[in-house]
């Protein structure tokens, strides 16, 4: 098969054989191929792959007041530089108001509000990159 | 010449893929990688890699600088530059001709030709390709006048767009100045370029692209392929040939490609696009894209032709003295499994996958760079596999791919995955045929949880 990967033909040689599991270690790391009901998967990782930290993020319990991130990506408060924002500080706003866009993976994604309130201040800087669930708002208190 | 020493100015599956073929060539491959990707698969698979700047796109595979530098210090003798990034670039392509490093696709005067949108559309028209009803325009006065003329509901597309990036649907003309706005950022972000223009919008059709490949005299068609499974325009599931396509529209269509190719002296690989009207059943030219497209390998695997190895040797200044007609066999399908949560609006999820299990076997191929443990950056795009499936027929494909794709399991971020499953086993796409509003037809049911 064109453009087909070297182990792909082992993978026939497999279902020749009686085997459940064939464990090849490649440069592309330990491969595990394993007959199922249906077909044979192939599930590979790293040899030398470091245990992942885990950031056991606390989950910071809401603050009603802030409008945070749904998504990572670069947080702009305009549509393109130079333009005026979506909303500044004393603005208000509805759920639907858009108060930006995220940049993620290439797309421009509109953020709305999600609530409503009076803009106190913008927690993060135009142009910045967010991960999800970062305050980016502080709404005033009712 | 000959290619000895490849750079790579690409990530993920597409690099991986490169690799595969220049290594079997015997050619040494070098990777340019970010920083976020020196420890991924193609890296470690390289025979070198090269630094070429930080995660940011902007700095390193976006950056003509970065990438030429880097592969003028590996001592390249060529360049492959995947698709995206600077792919279609002719700036790209003409720095590195100039730092004596064989760019493996189209001229720079090719690229620059096909790149602006606007100028492909009227070579074209001119050479008697049918077009859709469009223009350009400089302000919202003129803007608001052109959409009256064109008609709505119509597009607004980027000029130096492609991958559907800066395009958006205009339903009413209150719309029109917001939806040129988002369209002028999304295409400033992606391309550097915000110029858009408008094309009318097509109720019911299905998205056809024909394969081609130059080797600067003669071209070939490959045949083509329907890309209709989209959402926002981006593509999801493709296969070739297109279900039910009337032999004559076929032929015409690839009569039209080859009819542009040819005016072009066209050199590499490229895909012209056409947009069927299933109800008048006409067909027009969009775009002409200028690279080796992410869909490739349903080609490739109903021809049982390597493009990247024709690629290579074109670059090397090789006729490819083909048959006139390349030989077709059999039905491919390719679903792009991509770390997005369909369920909420295909968010992007990055994070790190913790565990991929893949089908694989006869009929089968993966194209993806993905271990366990891999991560998935926010800074590039969302496609972390392509998993293709070839049949004797359109319905052994779609078995067997759909069977594949009930063994194949991505954890820790999430997938596409579930999405294919549920269009494999749509009545409608196994008809075939569908057209590019079948998903958003079907995406409403299936979020409200609706049987797989």
């Amino acid at each position: 098969m064109i453009g087909a990967a070297e182990w792909e033909a082992l993978v026939e040689a497999f279902l020749a054989t009686p085997y459940r599991v064939l464990r090849l270690t490649l440069p592309e790391g330990v491969m595990v191929f394993t007959r199922e009901a249906g077909g044979v998967t192939m599930q590979r990782r790293l040899a030398a792959e470091e245990s992942e930290a885990a950031a056991a993020e606390a989950a910071a319990e809401d603050d009603p007041r802030l409008i945070r991130a749904p998504m990572s990506g670069t947080f702009y408060r305009a549509p393109r530089p130079g333009a005026p924002p979506f909303a500044v500080p004393g603005m208000r706003v509805g759920p639907e108001t858009v108060i930006g866009i995220i940049e993620a993976m290439k797309l421009m994604n509109a953020i709305p509000a999600g609530k409503g309130g009076t803009i106190e201040d913008f927690l993060v800087a135009d142009a910045t990159f967010v991960t999800e669930g970062t305050p980016l708002i502080r709404l005033a208190l009712p | 010449m000959t290619i000895r020493r490849l750079f790579i100015a690409n990530r993920g599956e597409i690099a991986l893929r490169i690799l595969r073929t220049a290594r079997r060539l015997g050619i040494t491959v070098i990777l340019g990688a970010s920083e976020a990707d020196r420890a991924s698969l193609p890296a470690r698979l390289a025979d070198e890699v090269v630094t070429v700047g930080p995660a940011a796109p902007g700095a390193s595979y976006l950056s003509i600088p970065a990438q030429i530098e880097a592969a003028r210090q590996a001592r390249a003798d060529a360049l492959h530059p995947g698709y995206g990034f600077l792919s279609e670039n002719p700036e790209f392509a003409a720095a590195a001709e100039e730092a004596g490093i064989r760019f493996i696709g189209p001229t720079p005067e090719q690229l620059a030709a096909l790149g602006d949108k606007l100028a492909a559309r009227a070579a074209a028209a001119r050479l008697g390709i049918p077009v859709l009803p469009g223009a350009s325009f400089e302000t919202a006065e003129e803007a608001l006048a052109a959409a009256r003329t064109i008609g709505l509901p119509l597009l607004v597309k980027a000029a130096a767009g492609g991958g559907g990036r800066g395009m958006k649907r205009v339903d009413e003309e209150a719309d029109l100045a917001p939806a040129i706005t988002l369209a002028m950022a999304e295409a400033q972000a992606a391309f550097g370029d915000p110029r858009v223009y408008l094309e009318r919008f097509v109720a019911r059709g299905r998205h056809i692209e024909v394969q081609i490949l130059g080797d600067g005299r003669d071209v070939w068609s490959f045949g083509d392929r329907d890309c209709s499974v989209q959402r926002r325009y981006q593509k999801l599931l493709e296969e070739a040939p297109a279900p039910h396509l009337p032999h004559s529209v076929r032929e015409a269509m690839e009569e039209c490609a080859l009819t542009l190719a040819r005016a072009l002296g066209y050199r590499s690989a490229g895909t012209v696009e056409f947009l069927f009207d299933v109800e008048s059943g006409r067909f027009y030219f969009l775009e002409m894209n200028a690279r080796l497209q992410v869909e490739h390998p349903v080609t490739e695997m109903i021809t049982g032709h390597d493009l990247v190895l024709h690629q290579i040797r074109v670059a090397e200044g090789q006729r490819l003295g083909l048959p006139a007609r390349i030989a077709r066999n059999g039905h491919a399908i390719e679903c792009r499994i991509n770390a997005e949560d369909w369920e909420q609006d295909f968010r992007p999820s990055p994070g790190r996958i913790t565990g991929a299990r893949f089908a694989v076997g006869p009929g089968l191929r993966l194209e993806s760079h993905v271990t366990d443990g891999t991560p998935v950056p926010p800074y590039y795009d969302s496609m972390i596999a392509k998993l293709v499936a070839w049949g004797k027929t359109r319905e052994a494909a779609s078995e067997r791919i759909a069977a594949a794709l009930s063994l194949t399991a991505i954890e820790g971020v999430a997938s596409t995955l579930g999405l294919h499953r549920r269009i494999l086993a749509d009545p409608e796409f196994r008809s075939g045929g569908v057209d590019t509003a079948f998903l958003a037809r079907r995406l409403a049911a299936w979020r409200a949880g609706g049987p797989a």
